[in-house]
């Protein structure tokens, strides 16, 4: 690489001509400073002055110039022969204009050839943000974003273009200013399904943009990483004017906005003997109406503070650029005990040394503190244990002591939120440097360092008040774990335009990046007390490890984009990646793509005509995915033994994995045919996609039999299918001086399929789902309720048909079944229930999705309503399957009062019967719900200061709003919240409600000033 | 020539070694690798009895109530558990996943020759004392098992099938007699000599070989090492006691979670099973006056460690705090129960009579008097029930004796055996399923 561009820097010595000019504004006249004007077709140019004026050396072969400036629309003009140019701006940019940043470079919307989305920072400057990927969510077609839980800081899924994988992350792969970085969840701590999102380390307040690289002409660039998608953030830089400082504050409530409706003590109790009864126990409570009533939900929901507050500054001159910010950001949960704080500072600089030389840094530092909660998909969470105690049971008993079921081995929900301590504390610097040298017009060359450092420390303690801390006299744990993130990447450009016809750039490249993890951990138990909670102070010392893993990627990229006129539009990329998690045989992978554009109408001048635009453009290529492995496991190739549990306190050697020296990236073939128009003077712009992504190899765990003695392991086998319609609508319905609307509209239909497994065997994932060819990914398997046995007659009858086809004691479903109990479908006709009358009872997969956006200005007010939807998608909800399960201590729903009696024969909801022998809870489609909703995600109503007013405030900007997220949500759903999901680490399980925490609604005023 | 450095620098660059696993052929190269090896299989057999050796032949039987919440431990206590029953699945992964350890140690060991390996033969012998135990497990619950004698070294040729349980049966005894007489007379925690003879007892006792039960007795008997304790709380409350012939170790590091099972959630347990609730009749079943009741089942003025057991909560296990109570796999009250069952049935009634006295004596029972052969094996039967309760062996006496479907009233007679797992059948098309499920 260095050779390469040492001889660059030898080769060509071209003529140079000064060129020299002046810019103003159209409406005003005034001079425009910090125009970009730029050599069309090569990275030579300047910026104008504060004059409006500009001077710089082009190539004498230089004749056409690009002008350009953040909110006016940018102008092409043909020197013709001259050396000064006076040009005016007129306000506002046309949509083909627009910048979009691509992998190693940026490219306008003209020019592309792939599938993007951009999403910006002024779409979500109203909305409360803990992480940038809440920002993707109904704001790009093919994006779906499931928010899984409303705890503060917890993972969230980003499926780009359907779910791609079924064990290797499905993840796309984040590159913050050029750094790709650690993502997922670091936590050595299981608190039920919810984990923690490394994303949250970022503050979304540093945002200025993200694309979203959706199709392989764009993301194959990143090769082996590409084929979940790739998802690039931009953070704000300096700009060479005056120094803005702006401070902006937000502060809110939030809340849930739905109890479940569930049995009053008495009830409950009355339930209880009710179901012994049907067994023919004794009644547990002798006077259930004596019982009273603790409503759980109240006790852990709370109505609970956000807020944030960001000062930030921005400005520069000619040399220097420089933007820095500082934000503090606190989240409590509306479920007792969760609260998430977080402070960050960044700074981002650029410095021209010289007309070749420029360097600069982005730079960010946070902190957070996440005092976190037992979550869903466990007994003993917060809001699980509230759901699951009875409501006959009190919050304390007489003596103070939190009171606990009996006969349950629910935990208190109260104490679960307040006595037990779960601090994560996380420490991340992110930081790319770059310098760039112009060896001549034509030829750039940059390099670029980056660096994550993460750092997660989490502490336990279960204090003797606690379930878990009671028996070993309080119990603490103390983990350490650092993952640092290294890249060192250089490219070199070659831009050139020839006859104002054709140009052509080319780009290689080379990186190196390692990632270095470190884990420590210690626990112990027995502690003086619940004062020191540090686990020094516990006089058992149960637990001491160390442990640690490393991966690492080498790379060669190249890309060439060759466009003849503007019209005919070629881009091809190529890359090579060589990763470690590999076998020894299979490290390397090459990744092609090629792609086309053609712009059949290209007609800005004239801008009464329809169609102002219109381009089609195609591309098919090859990406891959290699993201396997645990954080502590990165050589899944290898056969291994591992240490496994001691005995007789002595260290035990055990087989661990099976090696395969075959193992290599899944691999993804991608073809899109995409659409980009404009009409109607531009105000109308719309993009379509459709995408066939064929991907085989699927790093899959392989279920090997249980009789090897081990689980799994890892393969490359299987392939699934993703397909699919994508539409972005952008449209200005109105644009008058004093009215203003817009409207952004997005819709995506996708449809998964696995192709092929391994064996064609299907296999089950989570609660309820269910993979297997020809079915998507999230497809629930279960039994088929047919109706409720009303007579013992029917039962008998059923009974008598199977003796005489199965043998002389086989019963048609259980020996214990009895009017009131469920008849499940015998969908094999054998006459009787087996494990063969299950089948696929619904997915989870929306048949479409999306978000329409509407921005209306009047004067300085603006409204801005946002509404996200999903339609056609299966929720199996076991919150529900809990709350009517009628055969234990659980607490149950207010619908089981129409549960089966003799007296009240229901058709609906089965008997009450302790154990529940018929197995009524078993896994159908009983608990299977439409998932389908439309919610008003957002709504904001601001308002901004008339220039006048500011002017006498000696102010640049000021702005109050109110905005309220999640006020509404339409939807068939009998949980909380249709956006949930219990298991967020695997691409498996996927609509399961296990006692989820929803999404908060929100209510907050907001302010930004700007000096 | 530069491209060639670079890519030699990649490749290192992309060699990545994982820290805390050694490579497989480089595992049991050596005495410290077998023994850790070993120490790896007994992990094995500790983590089985944590729960499901220990607890499933009394919830399955008439000893043990189910009172949690676990759904699909009701239909253990319903006899009538689905293919996909999570705990069915665990407990046959667990021993496979036992087998294959022991299997990769009775295929390297013999293979290491280093003087300083004392104890190589020793080592064999427990891999193959494990290996009888984990698949007289399996036969018993399942009938007829896959036998696997070879460890699993590559994803290939995993497709096993069911072989008569006769044959398993061959490979057990086979595995015992060889394992004798390499193994130590006395060992912690570890298998010695009588703790293979009295294996091997139960063993013949299964397949009606009532001379070998005797005469394997005998031998474990003639060694005078093991006698009954005085106080049968002692069993529970000591570890290692006089009587215990082989008894797995548990610490505060490695526990297990019997007493959190038992325990009420007020002590910190979860209370999933107990003597007392539906499906047991454990409590009845103790005579006036057997001093074991209140030693095994809290009669609620117990207090242990400052706190108050509630009544009917069962207290075999009970360091609630530390959770490392021992699990007696063997210990002499059984063995001389065994010898009084064989004793009973080749005709020798009166030595039969005696060691179940004995029993009785310790119990704070009187003597029984002479009975006729059958009364004889129905009042060990009912001894046996008592003096072993919650230690894992009511089911399987029951399914021996063929009593299993009168006693707890099973009317389908495939239930007596448990579905193979679902996953496990569609994984593999070679394995048929048991009938009924």
């Amino acid at each position: 690489m260095l050779i390469l561009s040492s001889m660059l820097t030898n080769g060509i010595q071209a003529q140079t001509r000064l060129i020299s000019g002046y810019v103003t504004a159209a409406e005003d006249g005034l001079p425009l400073n910090g125009v970009s004007v730029v050599v069309r077709g090569s990275l030579t140019g300047t910026i104008t002055d504060d004059q409006g004026r500009f001077n710089f050396q082009a190539e004498a072969t230089t004749d056409t110039l690009l002008f350009s400036l953040v909110g006016r629309q940018s102008k092409t003009v043909f020197l013709g022969g001259r050396s000064t140019i006076t040009l005016t701006m007129t306000l506002g940019t046309t949509w083909l204009d627009e910048a979009v940043i691509i992998g190693y470079g940026s490219q306008t919307k003209r020019e592309l050839t792939g599938a993007i989305s951009t999403i910006t920072a002024e779409q979500f400057k109203d909305v409360p943000l803990l992480s940038p990927d809440q920002a993707l969510q109904g704001r790009a077609a093919g994006v779906f974003v499931t928010q899984n839980s409303g705890m503060p800081a917890t993972s969230i899924n980003v499926r780009i273009r359907g779910t791609n994988s079924l064990n290797a992350s499905a993840e796309p792969l984040y590159i913050v200013d050029g750094m790709p970085i650690n993502t997922g969840n670091y936590s050595g701590f299981f608190l039920g399904g919810q984990s923690l999102n490394a994303l949250s380390d970022l503050n979304p307040e540093d945002i200025s943009s993200i694309q979203v690289l959706k199709d392989a002409a764009t993301s194959a660039i990143y090769g082996s990483r590409a084929s979940n998608g790739v998802v690039l953030i931009t953070t704000k830089r300096g700009k060479i004017g005056p120094t803005n400082i702006d401070f902006k504050a937000y502060e809110g409530l939030q809340n849930v906005s739905k109890l479940l409706d569930r049995l009053s003590g008495p009830e409950q109790e009355a339930l209880v003997n009710e179901q012994r009864g049907a067994i023919g126990l004794s009644p547990r409570y002798p006077d259930p109406l004596s019982a009273p009533t603790t409503n759980w939900q109240q006790e852990v929901f709370r109505t609970a503070p956000i807020r944030e507050y960001t000062l930030s500054t921005s400005g520069g001159n000619q040399q220097t650029q420089f933007m820095m910010s500082g934000t503090y950001f606190r989240q409590q949960g509306i479920v007792l005990g969760s609260d998430y704080q977080r402070g960050s500072v960044r700074l981002n600089l650029d410095h021209q040394f010289s007309q070749k030389l420029t360097f600069g840094t982005s730079l960010t530092l946070s902190r957070s503190l996440n005092n976190r909660i037992n979550g869903d998909n466990s007994i003993i969470g917060v809001l699980s244990a509230a759901l699951l105690l009875g409501s006959h049971i009190p919050v304390r008993n007489g003596d103070g002591s939190y009171a606990l079921d009996p006969f349950s081995n629910v935990s208190n929900p109260v104490a679960e939120g307040t006595e037990i301590t779960f601090n994560s504390r996380t420490s991340r610097i992110v930081g790319t440097t770059f310098a760039e040298y112009r060896f001549n017009p034509t030829f750039v060359w940059r390099t670029n360092v980056g660096v994550d450092n993460l750092i997660l420390k989490e502490d336990v303690f279960y204090p003797t008040t606690t379930f878990n801390g009671a028996r070993a006299n309080g119990s603490g744990r103390s983990d350490y774990r650092q993952d640092l993130n290294w890249l060192l990447e250089s490219t070199l450009t070659y831009s050139v335009a020839l006859r104002q016809r054709h140009t052509l750039t080319v780009l290689v490249g080379a990186g190196l990046q390692e990632s270095a993890l470190e884990v420590l951990s210690a626990a112990a138990t027995n502690f003086p007390g619940n004062s020191i909670t540090r686990l020094t102070a516990g006089s058992v010392k149960t637990g001491a490890s160390s442990d640690g893993s490393r991966w690492a990627l080498t790379s060669f990229f190249s890309r060439l984009h060759y466009s003849f006129k503007e019209k005919v539009l070629v881009t091809a990329t190529l890359r090579t990646d060589g990763s470690s998690r590999f076998g020894s045989d299979r490290r390397y992978g090459i990744f092609p793509v090629g792609s086309l554009g053609y712009v059949i109408v290209a007609n800005n001048r004239y801008s009464n005509s329809v169609l102002n635009f219109l381009k089609v453009r195609t591309s098919y290529g090859l990406t891959g995915n290699a993201n396997i492995g645990t954080l502590t496991n990165q050589t899944p190739a290898l056969g291994l033994f591992g240490v496994g549990a001691s005995y007789l306190q002595q260290t035990s050697l055990v087989p661990q994995q099976l090696a395969n020296p075959d193992l290599s990236w899944e691999k993804t073939q991608e073809l899109n045919f995409g659409v980009d128009m404009a009409l109607l003077n531009s105000r109308l712009s719309l993009s379509a996609n459709y995408f066939v992504r064929q991907t085989r190899d699927l790093l899959q765990q392989r279920q090997l039999p249980l009789t090897s003695g081990l689980l799994t392991i890892t393969e490359n086998i299987g392939a699934l299918q993703n397909r699919g319609v994508e539409l972005e609508v952008t449209s200005t319905n109105l644009q008058q001086s004093q009215w203003k609307w817009s409207t952004n509209f997005n819709i995506s239909f996708i449809r998964n399929k696995i192709t092929k497994l391994y064996g064609g065997t299907p296999f089950s994932a989570g609660s309820a789902n269910w993979i297997q060819e020809g079915q998507p990914i999230g497809s629930f398997y279960g039994y088929q309720v047919e109706r409720i046995f009303q007579t013992q007659a029917e039962i008998d009858a059923l009974n008598q048909v199977n003796r005489s086809m199965n043998g002389s004691t086989a019963v048609y479903q259980s020996e214990a079944t009895r009017p009131g109990d469920i008849k499940f479908k015998d969908l094999n006709g054998d006459g009787r229930i087996t494990s063969a009358d299950q089948t696929v009872i619904g997915s989870a997969q929306p048949s479409f999705y999306g978000g329409l956006t509407n921005n209306i200005t009047y004067r300085g007010i603006d409204l801005s309503v946002f509404f996200q939807f999903t339609y056609g998608n299966k929720i199996y909800n076991i919150t529900r399957s809990s709350g009517e399960n009628m055969s234990g201590q659980n607490g149950q729903l207010t619908t089981v009062r129409d549960r089966w009696t003799s007296e009240n024969p229901s058709t609906s909801m089965p008997r009450a019967v302790q154990g529940d022998p018929n197995n009524n809870r078993r896994t159908s489609d009983r608990f299977l719900e439409d998932g389908s909703f439309l919610r008003l995600k957002n709504l904001s109503i601001g308002y901004t200061l008339q220039s006048n007013l500011m002017k006498k405030a000696r102010l640049r900007t000021l702005r109050i709003y109110i905005t309220a997220q999640n006020l509404l949500a339409f939807t068939h759903y009998s949980g909380y919240d249709p956006e949930v999901n219990t298991q967020t680490d695997q691409s498996l399980v996927a609509g399961t409600d296990y006692l989820g925490v929803p999404q908060a609604r929100t209510l907050l005023l907001g302010m930004h000033v700007g000096f | 020539m530069v491209l060639s450095v670079l890519i030699e620098a990649c490749a290192t660059f992309l060699d990545k070694k994982p820290e805390s696993s050694v490579p497989s052929e480089e595992a049991i190269t050596n005495l410290t690798g077998a023994r850790a090896s070993i120490i790896g299989a007994y992990a094995n057999l500790a983590s089985g009895y944590s729960i499901s050796f220990t607890i499933f032949p009394d919830l399955l039987a008439d000893n043990l109530a189910h009172n949690g919440s676990i759904t699909d431990l009701d239909q253990f206590k319903s006899h009538n558990i689905l293919s996909n029953n999570g705990y069915v699945s665990s407990l046959w992964q667990s021993l496979y996943q036992g087998i294959n350890r022991v299997n990769y140690i009775l295929e390297k060991v013999p293979l290491l020759s280093d003087p300083a390996f004392t104890d190589q033969k020793r080592i064999i012998a427990e891999a193959k004392f494990i290996r009888a135990l984990l698949y007289f497990h399996l036969i018993r619950y399942w009938g007829d098992v896959p036998l696997i004698k070879a460890p699993t070294k590559t994803a290939e040729n995993l497709l096993v099938s069911r072989t008569p349980k006769e044959q398993v049966y061959t490979l057990v005894q086979t595995d015992l007699r060889e394992a004798t007489p390499d193994l130590p007379e006395a060992a912690i925690g570890r298998a010695t000599q009588s703790a293979a003879q009295a294996l091997s007892a139960r063993v013949a006792l299964e397949l009606q070989d009532y001379a070998a039960v005797a005469a394997l007795s005998e031998a474990i008997l003639q060694r005078r090492q093991f006698s009954l304790v005085s106080d049968y709380r002692m069993l529970f409350d000591t570890k290692n006691t006089i009587e215990s012939i082989f008894e797995l170790q548990y610490y505060p590091t490695s526990a297990n979670g019997l007493a959190f099972w038992f325990f009420p959630t007020a002590l910190g347990g979860r209370n999933e099973v107990g003597p007392r609730g539906a499906g047991s009749t454990l409590e009845s079943a103790y005579e006036p006056g057997d001093r074991r009741k209140i030693a095994s089942i809290s009669p609620g003025n117990l207090i242990l460690d400052g706190k108050t057991i509630p009544a009917g909560t069962g207290i075999k296990y009970s360091r609630i705090s530390s959770q490392d109570d021992n699990v007696q796999v063997i210990r002499y009250a059984e063995v001389m129960l065994i010898r009084a069952e064989a004793l009973a049935q080749i005709g020798n009634q009166t030595e039969s009579l005696e060691l179940l006295n004995q029993i009785r004596q310790r119990a704070g029972l009187g003597a029984l008097p002479i009975r006729d052969k059958k009364e004889l094996l129905m009042a060990i039967e009912q001894e046996k029930r008592v003096e072993l309760a919650m230690e894992g062996y009511r089911w399987f006496d029951l399914i021996r004796t063929g009593r299993a479907q009168d006693v707890l009233k099973i009317t389908d007679s495939k239930k007596l055996v448990l579905p193979i797992p679902q996953q496990e059948i569609l994984i593999n098309p070679n394995l048929v399923q048991n009938e009924g499920y």
